[in-house]
């Protein structure tokens, strides 16, 4: 990167970046005040301080400053015309925001709260029903016992039949862009086999966390994702997703980009025919997911 | 505001809008207006695409990582727990950068290649080398790793402060000043050699090297930069009005 010798070279010049730390402020101050009296005998160095600093000048001179272009402005309107309008009522409805513009009032938004615990109770409850973290044990028997595209094989991981349940995997995947949308099918079935370290934890017996299941949730101690297969938390960040009560489709613990990372499947408002795929960080910050995908529903 | 509201037409239920502060504007999202994050983008999607565009280096990676962000801030933005977050042009311009982040790591294995800059006014005359400038510029950014370059393109090139940015990149302001750091350290070779040809750019000492410095100067402080960015310029955003 640099194309100067460093301090301490024979010629002793200060290098770019040395040159760019003291300007930030980022120099310890012995070696700060060394180079500061190099530069002030040294014209070369000297000159290369001077265009430094001018450099946020020279980006600034080409900032943007004109509108977004016509055809990215209409294509943002039409995705967001495509969106369901926001229900005050807590009831996700399918209208364009052309068309839901001609409504009025639209309520106070006292609705959210309420439609949290709404959320909230049906996690939490479709949680209990399935004993929560189902385990990459599960999902290793699920992979073995279910073929692709059925209904998860629930009495393998100990859970009570429930139509509101949904399987949660830990699979300790490193998803991708491509890989996760290619799992949906299996998502939604809960037959995902565990990876890496999740086999090795689903062999672990002194794994504590869910004893129904006999699964393991070692593996979900090692991720920090692990938490959205928690209740509550998993309420809190679905209710960051959806608007209006919902129950996911299917949760996997894994990574993104090696990272650790929860994959969220959920119904598609006004859609039956599409689920929305979400990646989330471990911390699921409102707004802030780190992939969504719509896809067909297998 | 909302007592006459269905008396009024469209238009005068954008200017209503236009009157609400943004976070006022999420609420009203988050209650069912429609017309509420309508007016939210139009206020500053052309500050968005501009980051957009010069954090990704492409104009589809832009558009597309625009449209995701907006998207997925229209639903984020009906959830109540966005309320009472930070500034909401801060929480546009993380979910914007972080798209573009995700985009550009993606594509990292294909090489950048320059915009053609359809938005530069072509003009003749001295602003031809303005128009020249800004496109050596643009093409510069766009050698850098994508990290430094979203954190010169926000602190430098859009002016945000080095806290803010570091909400925008959800990272350490420290990490924002050594990104921008590096960032211009790659830089220099580039302007040195825009310089170069031109004599009188800078002021010399009749050897054709210009004369040493009192001091360093300060990056940290915008106002101080003998580039001289506007005072102004550390504030682009905030909340509007």
């Amino acid at each position: 990167m640099t194309d100067r010798p460093l301090v301490g070279d024979p010629a002793g010049h200060l290098d770019a970046e040395t040159l760019s730390n003291l300007q930030e402020g980022l120099v310890l101050p012995e070696a700060a005040e060394a180079a500061r009296d190099h530069l002030h005998g040294c014209e070369s160095c000297a000159a290369d301080a001077h265009t430094l600093a001018d450099i946020s000048q020279w980006l600034s001179s080409a900032a943007d400053t004109g509108q977004v272009p016509v055809d990215v402005a209409q294509r943002i309107a039409a995705a967001l015309a495509a969106e369901p309008a926001v229900s005050p009522a807590g009831a996700a409805t399918v209208t364009p925001l052309e068309t839901a513009s001609t409504r009025r009032g639209g309520g106070v938004p006292q609705v959210r709260g309420m439609r949290f615990l709404q959320a909230a109770a049906v996690i939490v409850i479709a949680l209990a029903g399935i004993g929560i973290a189902v385990s990459a044990q599960r999902g290793a028997n699920d992979a073995a016992t279910s073929s692709a595209g059925s209904a998860p094989n629930r009495e393998s991981a100990g859970q009570t039949a429930d139509s509101a349940t949904y399987p949660v995997t830990a699979s300790n995947r490193d998803w991708t862009q491509d890989t996760v949308v290619a799992a949906v099918p299996e998502l939604l079935a809960g037959t995902l086999a565990p990876t890496g370290a999740a086999s090795r934890a689903a062999a672990s017996p002194e794994a504590g966390g869910d004893q129904d299941s006999g699964a393991t949730p070692r593996l979900l101690a090692d991720n920090d994702a692990a938490r959205l297969a928690r209740g509550p938390v998993l309420a809190e960040c679905v209710g960051t997703l959806y608007r209006g009560p919902v129950t996911p489709l299917a949760v996997d613990i894994a990574r993104w980009k090696g990272a650790p990372a929860g994959v969220i499947v959920l119904p598609t408002e006004g859609d039956v025919m599409t689920v929305d795929v979400y990646v989330v960080k471990p911390s699921c910050p409102p707004g802030d997911f780190l992939f969504f995908a719509r896809q067909a529903r297998p | 505001m909302e007592e006459d509201s269905a008396d009024r037409s469209d238009s005068a239920d954008r200017s209503d809008s236009a009157d609400r502060s943004d976070s006022e504007l999420v609420g009203a999202h988050a209650a069912g207006d429609p017309a509420a994050f309508g007016e939210l983008v139009r206020r500053h999607q052309d500050r968005l695409w501009a980051v957009a565009l010069r954090t990704t280096g492409n104009r589809d990676e832009a558009a597309d990582a625009l449209q995701d962000a907006l998207v997925k801030a229209f639903r984020a933005g009906a959830s109540s727990a966005f309320r009472g977050e930070a500034a909401v042009t801060t929480w546009l311009h993380r979910i914007v950068v972080n798209a573009c982040l995700d985009r550009a790591r993606r594509r990292a294995v294909r090489p950048t290649v320059p915009l053609p800059d359809h938005d530069l006014p072509a003009r003749s005359g001295d602003a031809i080398s303005a128009r020249e400038t800004a496109l050596d510029v643009r093409a510069a950014l766009a050698t850098l790793p994508v990290e430094q370059r979203a954190a010169l393109v926000l602190v430098d090139m859009y002016g945000w402060s080095v806290e803010e940015a570091a909400l925008m990149l959800e990272c350490p302001s420290g990490t924002v000043k050594s990104r921008c750091a590096r960032g211009r350290a790659r830089l220099l070779p580039l302007l040195r050699a825009e310089r170069r040809p031109e004599s009188g750019t800078e002021p010399t000492d009749g050897s054709g090297n210009p004369g040493p410095p009192t001091d360093v100067p300060p990056q940290t402080s915008p106002a101080a930069a003998p580039g001289g960015r506007a005072p102004d310029r550390a504030t682009p955003g905030g909340e509007q009005p």
